[in-house]
């Protein structure tokens, strides 16, 4: 049935490779119809391809309908078309084909019934990141459900595209045109970070609260350029963003604006509710402890604990407060300063908007009422707006270079020295001078002259600065971190020549 | 014949200014009303010294002052000093004189805005001394030197303002006025305090506390058969027949005490937001947000009970014990349950809101006061061994299933106090037992009892959460277990049944 199946999916191939140009008639397709123009404007549901079916699974096209042999799933062994396997790699070498599998798991189980949100697996909270559920789209079938976040997740729902993306025609069609079939492009690092943003930032529909993490979900510290290296790659990098030669710092600093615009939204959003409930008078999740840092809170009460590795005292923020964001007004400041985002007259920097935000949020943390949420509001659109314009501003640079010299960091750190102090801080200066072109040997697609400068030395220091930041064994907190040896850890990495400007 | 004139007058006086400050103490209204005034002075520990120095008799036979000034509570002035270290940062943090502030003062000494304080007794640079627990002297100073003092009633001798210790209600009230904290008399600690430095406040348990001063007295029941048939008469039968029963009575008090403060607390904030902004943390449980993230972690395994998880409780380690308490009194409160309108209120936001705290804070009052009342009656008779018996089951039981390691301190307390003076386990298993709950929740005191010499100077707070191997929570759990099997033959008056061959 299955070789059948194959069979039929290269017999339409080669049909459709018949047709030379937009013009020509289509081999498939009715007399009138005029390829894939025809097919894009109209598309299957108006019903012009009398030999195409409605999809059983209309609603939502799991991926084993991408994941045939003779399509995306074919051998990795011997294999140098990487799409041909792509779905091979997802299946094997990718968390997120897991994604809803872990919601089966014990601890799944036990944070849903903790939540009272029933069975995980069920859950819509859940199903939001670790399945293709999402609020457009109906409910799924479970065996659409199963596979986690899949193809569709990123490439887009694949209902009305699915049967036609392998004809050459499809090769003819804009953008837009795709994406008006539900296709959703990936052709820039822009694109892409926005597509993992919803879960791994979150957004008004899908949130990690901090009932959620002490329920037992991990914390979300989301850094694309490194989510993007680590993760499997399942696409042929020529002729994608990744042969850009600036690829890496423009995946770091567009991934941060993109990022902090999202960061900053969440907070409205969850101002906003807040907001909302307080006039209501219901119950409410204000102060959020998810926006601020983990470990002012959570460490021991002792003279060992984290805290009392902070030198330089109790001045910022002031005893007993919590720090906002430290992972994101960290990134923040970084991205000022390394890839130098200039500010529109009239507004604010990224970094200054961020810490606008501390100030607001930090003093009276824990006291909700309209006025200072009003305020919170005002300064989180306030960052949106920063970032946006970042974003903007880094699009329109024909080349993204990323300023890590030792000078420029160490001026970043004596300017506001409290908010170098943080482990996530320390962890975000870690992830530029990797993504600035320093970086392991496995970083996306090295420039030759940057792959020559970054020597092994300084790989390997880099390397040992990385393994300086991690927990120790049975924590899940750097106990034990100390910013000083931190700063003086990275001094002592030697710098390539290239990404000193 | 003059002399019990005198005495009767004074009694007449006293118990007019009683009835004129009635309730003053208790139920005071917070914010900008002047804190209730005593209706008597300060005299001084220094004139206390001249007698309470040596064997002097029966009612102050134990060398008081040697024992005082190995007490703690003898320096706790000193922490005022701005010589102290950690003084001195906390004075920086803060932009505070710890001397010259009212919440400080108020649990390092007495308060110095009384009026009547006396500079030359020298009373601010007494620590916590004599009259601090035993009520001011000037009324009593006289009287209680007279033969017939022993003769009155507590209730007589409190219209001359000294306070009853001997009952373990009035005991806990005044320890914990400081070691919890109290609304009305500004012994309040906040949690930017303790963020500038101050020592977390463990779990209290006022007998292991008491001895852990160094105790300067002796139970009633260790005195002359003489003495006590004259304090029978007096109506000292509220001491409680053993450490155990106080102990039990005691975290009784402070469950209530706990719920009492956040209540006080809120109405506070509710007339006085500027003073006393809501939410204060300190009167949260520590360790519900500071705790190590560890893997595994035993904070997830303890579990959230009726909390939504994420969202801070009110202090938590009285409840295990109050639940033995409760269960030994012969009453079928459950304590969740007991607490669950304040965990409703705790549960529409983080940190609850004043408004509900300060409402639904009392309920809790009637089944403590009953259960209370049932341990008071417990006798040294031949039912006392069975009821410890009894209640060291259900300790051991609670502490082999406890989630938490402040919980787990205070029932070790309460185990420590039954084993030592139950004799139904031999008394090497008893010894091995206390042993080794003491090494593993550090409940030993830094200051060795009296009339051990002072030992190596060990603060005072490393008796805290800090120096608990704040990890293992399974071990801890381990330690409860002491199998009946090590337990000698039950006494007669239980029935044995045999055991089927």
């Amino acid at each position: 049935m299955e070789a059948f199946a194959a069979a039929l999916v290269a017999l339409v191939t080669i049909a459709c490779s018949a047709a030379e140009s937009p013009s020509a008639p289509c081999a498939i397709c009715p007399p009138g119809a005029v390829g894939p123009a025809g097919h894009a404007a109209e598309g299957i549901s108006a019903g012009i391809y009398p030999g195409m079916q409605p999809d059983p699974l209309a609603n939502g096209l799991g991926v084993s309908s991408c994941g045939t042999v003779s399509c995306h799933g074919g051998p990795k062994a011997g294999n140098h078309d990487v799409q041909s396997f792509a779905f091979t790699i997802w299946m094997n070498d990718d968390p997120h084909s897991r994604a809803y599998e872990v919601l089966h798991e014990p601890r799944s189980q036990r944070m849903a019934r903790l939540l009272g949100l029933g069975e995980a697996h069920r859950a819509r909270e859940c199903l939001a990141c670790h399945s293709m559920q999402n609020e457009s789209r109906g409910p799924l079938p479970p065996e659409v459900l199963a596979d986690g976040v899949g193809c569709g997740s990123c490439h887009g729902d694949s209902t009305q595209w699915q049967q036609i993306h392998y004809l050459p025609d499809w090769k003819r069609l804009s953008i837009a045109e795709r994406e008006a079939l539900g296709y959703r492009d990936l052709g820039s690092v822009t694109t892409r970070v926005n597509n993992c943003i919803p879960c791994h930032v979150g957004d008004a529909s899908q949130e990690v609260n901090h009932d959620l993490i002490a329920a037992g979900h991990p914390r979300l510290s989301f850094e694309f350029a490194a989510y993007q290296r680590l993760w499997p790659r399942h696409w042929t990098p020529s002729g994608k963003v990744e042969s850009q030669p600036d690829f890496t710092a423009r995946s770091w600093a567009l991934g941060q604006a993109a990022t902090l615009e999202a960061v900053a939204k969440l907070l409205e959003v969850r101002a906003e509710r807040a907001t909302a409930d307080l006039a209501a008078e219901r119950p409410h999740r204000w102060p959020e402890f998810a926006e601020f840092d983990c470990y002012a809170c959570h460490k021991a009460l002792g003279p060992r604990s984290y805290t009392a590795a902070h030198a330089g005292g109790f001045q910022n923020p002031f005893p007993g407060q919590p720090s906002w964001q430290p992972w994101y007004v960290s990134a923040s400041r970084l991205l000022d300063v390394a890839a130098a985002t200039t500010t529109v007259p009239g507004t604010r920097a990224v970094g200054a908007s961020a810490v606008d935000i501390r100030r607001v949020l930090e003093p009276d943390w824990s006291v909700t009422d309209k006025e200072r949420l009003d305020r919170v509001l005002l300064e989180a659109r306030g960052l949106a707006r920063a970032a946006r314009q970042a974003t903007r501003e880094l699009e329109s640079r024909d080349r993204i270079v990323l300023d890590v010299s030792h000078d420029r960091l160490d001026a970043l750190v004596a300017d506001a020295p409290p908010e170098w102090r943080f482990w996530d801080a320390a962890v975000q200066t870690l992830l530029v001078m990797e993504a600035a072109g320093g970086g392991p040997a496995r970083i996306g697609v090295w420039r030759s002259d940057q792959r020559q400068a970054a020597t092994a030395d300084t790989r390997q220091a880099l390397e040992e600065l990385r393994d300086s930041l991690r927990f120790p064994p049975g924590a899940d907190s750097p106990q034990g971190f100390s910013p000083v040896r931190f700063n003086r850890d990275r001094v002592a990495v030697p710098l390539p020549e290239a990404v000193r400007p | 014949m003059s002399l019990n004139i005198r005495i009767a007058s004074q009694l007449i006086a006293a118990f007019i200014v009683c009835l004129g400050t009635a309730g003053v103490g208790r139920a005071a209204p917070p914010g900008d009303e002047p804190l209730p005034r005593p209706a008597f002075r300060y005299t001084g520990a220094d004139l206390c010294v001249k007698c309470h120095r040596s064997e002097q008799g029966e009612w102050c036979d134990v060398a008081t002052t040697a024992a005082w000034r190995h007490d703690a509570h003898s320096r706790s002035h000193e922490a005022l000093s701005s010589d102290n270290e950690r003084t001195r940062a906390m004075e920086v943090a803060l932009g505070i004189k710890a001397a010259a502030t009212a919440s400080c003062v108020a649990c390092h000494t007495h308060p110095v805005d009384e009026p009547a304080v006396d500079e030359e007794t020298n009373v601010l640079h007494a620590g916590i001394s004599c009259e601090t627990c035993h009520g001011a002297g000037s009324g009593y100073l006289d009287p209680h030197m007279q033969k017939s003092w022993r003769f009155l009633s507590s209730a007589e001798k409190e219209a001359f303002g000294m306070h009853d210790l001997r009952n373990p209600v009035a005991k806990a009230k005044n320890c914990l006025s400081c070691h919890l904290g109290e609304v009305a008399t500004n012994r309040i600690i906040t949690h930017q305090m303790y963020a500038a430095g101050h020592p977390p406040l463990p779990a209290f348990e006022m007998e292991a506390f008491g001895a852990g001063m160094g105790r300067h007295w002796k139970r009633v029941w260790e005195k002359s058969p003489q003495i006590q048939e004259q304090a029978a008469k007096a109506g000292y039968e509220t001491e409680g027949a053993c450490e155990l029963s106080r102990s039990l009575v005691g975290s009784l008090v402070a469950l209530q005490e706990s719920v009492h403060l956040a209540r006080d607390y809120a109405a506070a904030a509710e007339t006085n937001a500027k003073d006393r902004p809501w939410p204060e943390l300190a009167v949260y449980d520590c360790q519900a947000c500071h705790h190590v993230l560890a893997v595994p972690s035993w904070r997830q395994e303890a579990g959230y009970g009726q909390l939504v998880p994420g969202r801070p409780s009110l202090v938590r380690w009285p409840r295990r014990l109050a639940a033995v308490a409760f269960e030994q009194a012969g009453m079928a409160t459950d304590v969740d349950a007991l607490l669950s309108p304040v965990v409703g209120v705790l549960n529409s936001r983080p940190f609850g809101t004043a408004d509900g705290l300060r409402r639904v804070a009392e309920d809790s009052g009637r089944e403590i006061d009953q259960a209370i009342e049932a341990l008071v009656r417990w006798r040294r008779d031949e039912t006392l061994a069975d009821r410890e018996r009894v209640a060291i089951e259900q300790i051991l039981a609670s502490g082999q299933n406890v989630g938490d390691f402040e919980s787990a301190r205070l029932l070790a307390w309460g185990l420590i106090h039954g084993l030592s003076s139950n004799a139904d386990w031999p008394e090497d298993v008893r010894a091995r037992k206390i042993a080794e709950l003491t090494a593993l929740l550090a409940l030993e005191f830094p200051t060795p009892a009296y009339p051990s010499p002072p030992a190596q100077e060990k603060p005072f707070w490393q008796t805290s959460l800090a120096a608990a191997p704040a990890t293992d929570i399974g071990r801890v759990r381990a330690a409860f277990e002491l199998p009946s099997a090590a337990r000698k033959p039950a006494p007669t008056v239980i029935e044995v049944i045999p055991t089927p061959r």
